[in-house]
């Protein structure tokens, strides 16, 4: 029998487990379709289609799915409700399968990720049944993916250490994984910062000291998941002493609004310059990079 | 007599300002960039040249602005600087005991905040350009009021009226509403200036601790209504300082002396008369369709940027 094709978006929640879906549907025997790296075409057209009240991120998911759509056999776009935290995600995770079960026609993959009630595993043990695979084999795919994924983030750990030690200016990059590490969508951040002469650490890169449970002791306390994680990250990132720290939003935001408030606070507490950042599908490159030399030109 | 040249190209209006060797401002010039930057600059080095005395020589160049790319290709740039730090080199010369500058341009508008003479924060309008002089042009088209007169119009006013100012399209229908129940124009164009001097501390300097001396700048700097309506604003004292307009450009031409290593690049006067254009074409090499702007100068292709990847601008002669 021809082996199934799921289509994952590379985009949004893609960014938060790059490592892990890919692989647990492999593992189950699908063959997977990424969509491409983000580029015009596909943010045209999101940015089409979208309802003008998503968030830019938003906007590029859409891109994503389009692109996918007509390609594949199935999408894969999982309903995220809590974390391990009971933290919750943004509200427009939780309502993505329903939304985009109206704009395409592919069949949507969707487990309901609700890890304060149920775990990973079980969640997809469940899920496996629906889409007709044994307990046994969705255990086995969990348990590699689990292990693929570790085995990255070991490498990004082992970066960031050789990154830390480095003589340049430490620039610290607080954004969304979604935001970071699509270089169409943050206009090539990184590159600029290393081309002036920095060293761009992402905030998801620096590692989180408490175990999970603990960050919800971390004031303020967020609704969101992303908040809690980020304010014990740049904790962490200060005390390595960095020479300053950009924040990058997407347009539209709204968790973004509160907890811009917060991370500006933490940096500028400690006397770090700050800069903050909008994009959407206008933001031009040379404005990004005129703002990244004159804040290059404030640190000292 | 050896001089350094600074070009400030921006959207609305281009600036040039001369400074001898003790930094001394000779000369400068400030006229509108009509939607056609390289035209500006060389009419701008024109005019320069006929102003000043024909011993004068340019030992250093230093562009800015957000055609300072552009600028520096076509005059032959020693330093290419963002605007902000230009303008904040220009103040902390010629005004060095200022903490804050509000600078509002054609397009943009920023603040920056210095401690010791150091700029220690900034910020730039996001992706909203409501509350630049753009918005003030087009409003004082519309009323029939040449900007110039802007200032004393907005003077006269004794209660100026409340425009919204969170969004200048709302401003807009805002001010056409007042206007409509029989707001007299002097309040109308009090309360214009007062909806941006709102916006502009709301948007661009929200969370920024503005401490005295201000010091205003840019185009808009010079409508005094605007000058009261952040005073109003603020409750505190306004500075208006002298090279308002050109402080960009003074800046460039201070960081062009100071960073200058042998020869200028600057490709002399006779750019005014050279055959300079640019073209663009788009590059189809991945869906990204990256246009592409490529300088000719008399038939020459002399640089090409805005590609995404570097396929084009990697071959720029160094």
């Amino acid at each position: 029998m021809e082996k199934k094709t799921i289509g994952i978006p590379r985009a949004l929640f893609y960014w938060k487990e790059p490592f892990f879906w890919p692989a647990f549907f492999e593992n189950l025997g699908f063959k997977i379709l990424l969509s491409p790296e983000s580029n015009r075409e596909i943010i045209e057209k999101g940015v089409k289609m979208a309802d003008s009240e998503s968030c830019f991120s938003i906007k590029v998911l859409y891109g994503h799915i389009l692109w996918l759509e007509g390609k594949v056999d199935f999408i894969f776009i999982p309903r995220l409700k809590k974390n391990e935290s009971k933290l919750e995600y943004c509200p427009k995770f939780f309502a993505l399968p329903d939304l985009f079960s109206l704009i395409v026609k592919t069949p949507i993959l969707s487990p309901w990720i609700d890890l304060g009630k149920n775990s990973l595993e079980n969640t997809l043990v469940k899920f496996g049944k629906k889409i007709g695979k044994e307990k046994k084999s969705v255990k086995e795919a969990v348990k590699s993916a689990f292990l693929k994924e570790k085995e990255e983030k070991l490498k990004i750990k082992e970066n960031y250490f050789k990154k830390i030690k480095s003589p340049k200016r430490k620039i610290i990059i607080a954004s969304h994984p979604y935001n970071l590490y699509d270089e169409y969508v943050n206009l090539r951040a990184k590159k600029k910062i290393n081309d002036l002469g920095g060293e761009a650490i992402f905030i998801d890169e620096v590692p989180i000291s408490q175990p999970l449970e603990d960050l919800k002791n971390i004031s303020p306390k967020f609704h969101w998941e992303f908040g809690q994680e980020m304010l014990a990250q740049i904790k962490n990132a200060i005390k390595i002493g960095i020479s300053g720290a950009i924040e990058i939003s997407a347009f539209q935001c709204g968790c973004d609004a509160v907890l811009k408030e917060f991370v500006e606070k933490e940096f500028k507490q400690a006397k770090i310059p700050f800069l903050y950042l909008l994009i959407d599908e206008h933001t031009a490159e040379a404005g990004l990079q005129t703002r990244l030399e004159a804040f290059f030109d404030t640190l000292h | 007599m050896k001089t350094y040249l600074g070009v400030d190209v921006g959207s609305v209006s281009t600036k040039l300002a001369l400074i001898d060797e003790k930094n001394n401002a000779l000369e400068s010039l400030y006229f509108r960039t009509e939607g056609d930057p390289i035209n500006a600059i060389q009419k701008g080095l024109r005019r320069l040249k006929e102003k000043i005395s024909k011993d004068i020589k340019i030992i250093g160049v230093g562009t800015t602005g957000s055609a300072r790319y552009l600028a520096g290709v076509v005059v032959g740039a020693d330093l290419v600087k963002n605007e902000i730090s230009a303008h904040a080199k220009g103040v902390n010369f010629f005004v060095p005991e200022v903490r804050t500058v509000i600078e509002i341009g054609g397009q943009d508008s920023k603040i920056i905040i210095l401690e010791n003479r150091v700029v220690v924060d900034f910020a730039m309008n996001l992706i909203c350009a409501a509350g630049t002089g753009s918005f003030l042009d087009a409003q004082a088209f519309r009323l029939g009021i040449p900007v110039e007169k802007f200032s004393q119009i907005a003077l006269k006013s004794k209660q100026p009226t409340i425009v919204g100012s969170r969004c200048t399209v709302f401003a807009e229908s805002d001010m056409i509403h007042k206007q409509q129940i029989g707001h007299s124009r002097e309040d109308i164009v009090a309360g214009l200036c007062h909806g941006l001097a709102r916006n502009f501390l709301a948007n661009v300097a929200k969370g920024k601790k503005i401490s005295s001396p201000i010091v205003f700048l840019g185009g808009v700097s010079e409508n005094l209504g605007m000058r009261k309506a952040f005073e109003n604003t603020l409750g505190e004292k306004v500075i208006v300082p002298k090279y308002n307009t050109v402080m960009g450009a003074l800046g460039a031409a201070l960081l062009a002396k100071e960073n200058i290593q042998g020869k200028t690049k600057f490709r002399g006067w006779e750019v005014s008369d050279q055959d300079i254009k640019c073209t663009s074409f788009q590059c189809k090499g991945c869906p990204n369709l990256c246009e592409v702007i490529e300088a000719h100068i008399d038939g020459k292709v002399v640089s090409r940027w805005n590609d995404r990847c570097g396929k084009y601008s990697s071959l720029n002669p160094q």
